[in-house]
């Protein structure tokens, strides 16, 4: 099964970043034949629709999928697939949406909303009468590639244009997607952005109307389309000066003195030219910019046009929101420099995206209704793991509800018994009797001793990486925090709190039963490492993903919840 | 007949024999001392497979109850873990050695020596005989 991600704006991209980390710590799409939860099998592409091409959650999503390659290398078999993970496709499709085709390279080059639409393509003519009606000189003339700050109808009618040029092959856009390409495939596409955003409020109505239309001029087409909408979850800080009252002009002189003024201040200190810097000024003074207060109607806004138009469209809509957003660290207008955290809220939108891609498509026998993600009656500001939604996973056997506390606890845990309770300083020969299948693989193959204990180490450095990404409170907003601090030992090299994790799994006495249990949140298991130590995948041809998804679901598997009684 | 009465003779012979190694030279000719050395030897053969089979049950204990990565256990280990067996061993065979008598006054401090390194020894090759038959102590040899 082919997954398509489609990441629009800064807020779908983060989910991409997210929905990366999340499927590198192990989490499923689906259950093998052996009934065991996994994704291996499956593949993904992203798409990032975004005009900002080089934001700090692009550069932080690209890091994200190099990191995942890495892992993916790590655990695979002589080239063939890994069986830990699915396989991501690394080229992330860059679909610009001012990169529009035209008759000639003089064509589409002004980057603004007055600049594409009077660029004479298309065998348009001059559209200024027809615009003036509705956009301010202001909207025409502001630079947009780097969105659309936070104003949708700058960004729709380029979205709209975009979108036609799919349809052409040879288009920067069509050779990105390759749909013919896809027409033979079995398709789950997914738009993920924000309501509220500029680039994600504008982009994933045009892209799921888009497909949704292309799916149905050919009804032979194996395509399903879901989507992901973000509410307001996060507001930045007022930027560092306030605009000015509506109408009143901008005079470079002003400009000049705020661009010496905030020069050496954070975002303009990572612009590069003094142009860049005066247009910084400019965006704020004329009020480009997010402003908090505007983002709550402007998402309703959004949900109505949705209702009434949109919706239908899919075959899954998911709608996630906070009761009160949370405050970003730094003011950024996008560019490289806007490199917010991972927020709770991008992980639950991935979470959507999982279930989704796990073959659940509700609204196709109930067209009317949507998937409302509800939180625990505990979730009150921050949230925690235990808050999560759980989702299910289609598949031979039947489909069991991932617990999202459970997959991380199961796979931290399998990472310190690989990492720390596995005799690697020993030869396998000397490995103790309770590993006897494991020895006999390495008899079968003595060439792997070596290799598998550095590959192993590398991959779950990644695990380790992407467990940090999602929860540490310097990575992320949003969180609690309690659950860091309860799995960070899991993910510890130290060795006082390594010895103190294997006082806890060591067996009692002529039992396999564990000493002690671990906890996580509302999450506990028990495994001892003589239960560990025998758990091995049959025969002797096995890959290292296929050795470490086995480990994850048998503790998937043992993880229980703490009942309020308990 | 003659020829079973000849060889019996001959066993006793070099059984008593070799535990006059035990007797100190002067009380070779007292009477009951090669009775009294195989006494000793016995006491030494008894005290060797007791304090072997405790080690044994002790190892097993300590390796039932570590975890994976600590169940090989190094040469040093192996080798300070039966180290303590030949001490712990030696202890009880003092204490018989003075409790008793005969011990004493027929075998002297020399066969009393003698009678703790034949226990060693005996000690030594249990252990040895039974770290190779258990899986759970093979390993530590590289078996």
């Amino acid at each position: 099964m082919l997954n398509i991600f489609i990441a629009v704006g800064g807020s779908g991209t983060k989910v991409a970043e997210a929905l990366v980390r999340l499927l590198a710590v192990g989490f499923p799409t689906r259950t093998d034949r052996q009934g065991v939860p996994t994704s291996a099998g499956d593949e993904l592409q992203i798409w990032r629709l975004d005009p900002d091409r080089n934001s700090g959650a692009a550069h932080a999503l690209r890091r994200t999928v190099d990191e995942y390659s890495f892992l993916q290398n790590n655990l695979r078999k002589d080239n063939a697939g890994n069986a830990w993970a699915m396989e991501i496709d690394t080229e992330i499709r860059q679909l610009d949406p001012l990169s529009l085709s035209g008759p000639n390279d003089s064509t589409n080059q002004v980057k603004t909303l007055g600049g594409i639409l009077n660029s004479l393509d298309r065998n348009r003519k001059e559209s200024t009468p027809f615009t003036s009606l509705f956009y301010e000189p202001k909207d025409l003339a502001v630079e947009i590639d780097r969105g659309f700050y936070q104003k949708p109808f700058i960004g729709a009618p380029i979205m709209a244009i975009f979108a036609e040029t799919l349809k052409d092959a040879n288009s920067p856009g069509g050779q990105q997607c390759n749909l013919t390409f896809l027409e033979n495939k079995k398709v789950r596409f997914f738009l993920c952005g924000s309501l509220h955003g500029g680039t994600g409020a504008c982009g994933v109505p045009v892209m799921g109307k888009f497909l949704a239309d292309w799916k149905d001029t050919k009804p032979q087409l194996d395509w399903q389309v879901g989507g992901c909408l973000l509410a307001p979850y996060a507001v930045p800080p007022p930027p560092p000066f306030p605009q000015l009252a509506n109408g009143q002009p901008c005079p470079p002189t002003l400009v000049d003195n705020y661009v010496r003024q905030f020069s050496n201040v954070a975002p303009f200190n990572t612009l590069n030219t003094e142009e860049e810097k005066q247009q910084l000024v400019k965006q704020i003074l004329e009020g480009f910019y997010a402003h908090p207060d505007d983002m709550t109607e402007r998402a309703r806004q959004s949900l109505v046009y949705y209702k009434d138009h949109i919706a239908a469209h899919f075959n899954a809509l998911y709608l996630i929101g906070k009761p009160t957003p949370d405050q970003l660290p730094a003011w950024s207008n996008g560019g490289a420099s806007q490199q917010n955290p991972i927020n709770s809220a991008e992980v639950v939108a991935a979470l959507a995206a999982l279930n989704y891609f796990g073959g659940n498509h509700e609204r196709e026998n109930a067209p009317r209704t949507y998937v409302i993600g509800s939180a625990t009656r505990t979730f009150q500001e921050r949230l925690r793991l235990s808050d999560l939604p759980q989702y299910s996973v289609q598949g031979r056997e039947e489909a069991p509800e991932i617990d999202p506390e459970a997959v991380l606890l199961a796979s931290a845990l399998m990472r310190h018994l690989i990492l720390h309770q596995v005799p690697w300083e020993a030869a396998a020969k000397n490995f103790p009797p309770e590993m006897q299948r494991l020895k006999e693989f390495y008899a079968a193959h003595p060439e792997n001793e070596d290799e598998d204990q550095y590959s192993y180490n590398r991959a779950l450095r990644v695990v380790t990486d992407s467990l940090h990404a999602l929860l540490a409170a310097q990575n992320t907003t949003g969180w609690e925090g309690n659950d860091h601090a309860q799995i960070a030992p899991l993910l510890s090299d130290d060795p006082v709190t390594i010895d103190n994790i294997t006082n806890q799994l060591k067996a009692r006495i002529m039992s396999n039963e564990a000493r002690g249990e671990l906890l996580l949140g509302h999450s506990r298991v028990r495994v001892s490492t003589k239960e560990f130590g025998s758990w091995c995948p049959a025969g002797n041809e096995f890959s290292r993903g296929e050795y470490l998804r086995l480990i994850w679901a048998k503790l998937f598997a043992r993880v229980t919840a703490i009942t309020e009684a308990a | 007949m003659l020829m079973m009465l000849l060889q019996e003779e001959a066993g006793a012979s070099s059984l008593d024999k070799w535990v006059e190694v035990f007797i100190e030279p002067n009380n070779l000719n007292v009477q009951g001392a090669h009775e009294t050395a195989f006494s000793w030897a016995m006491t030494g053969i008894v005290i060797a497979v007791l304090i072997t089979g405790s080690m044994a049950a002790l190892k097993w204990f300590l390796k039932e109850r570590a975890a994976l990565k600590d169940k090989r256990w190094k040469l040093a280990k192996v080798t300070g873990f039966m180290a303590a067996g030949l001490l712990i061993a030696f202890i009880p065979l003092l204490a018989i050695y003075y409790l008793s008598m005969n011990f004493t006054l027929i075998l002297g401090v020399q066969g009393f020596f003698k009678g703790v390194i034949f226990a060693w020894v005996i000690y030594l090759l249990a252990m040895l005989a039974s770290d190779l038959i258990a899986p759970w102590s093979r390993t530590d040899y590289g078996l």
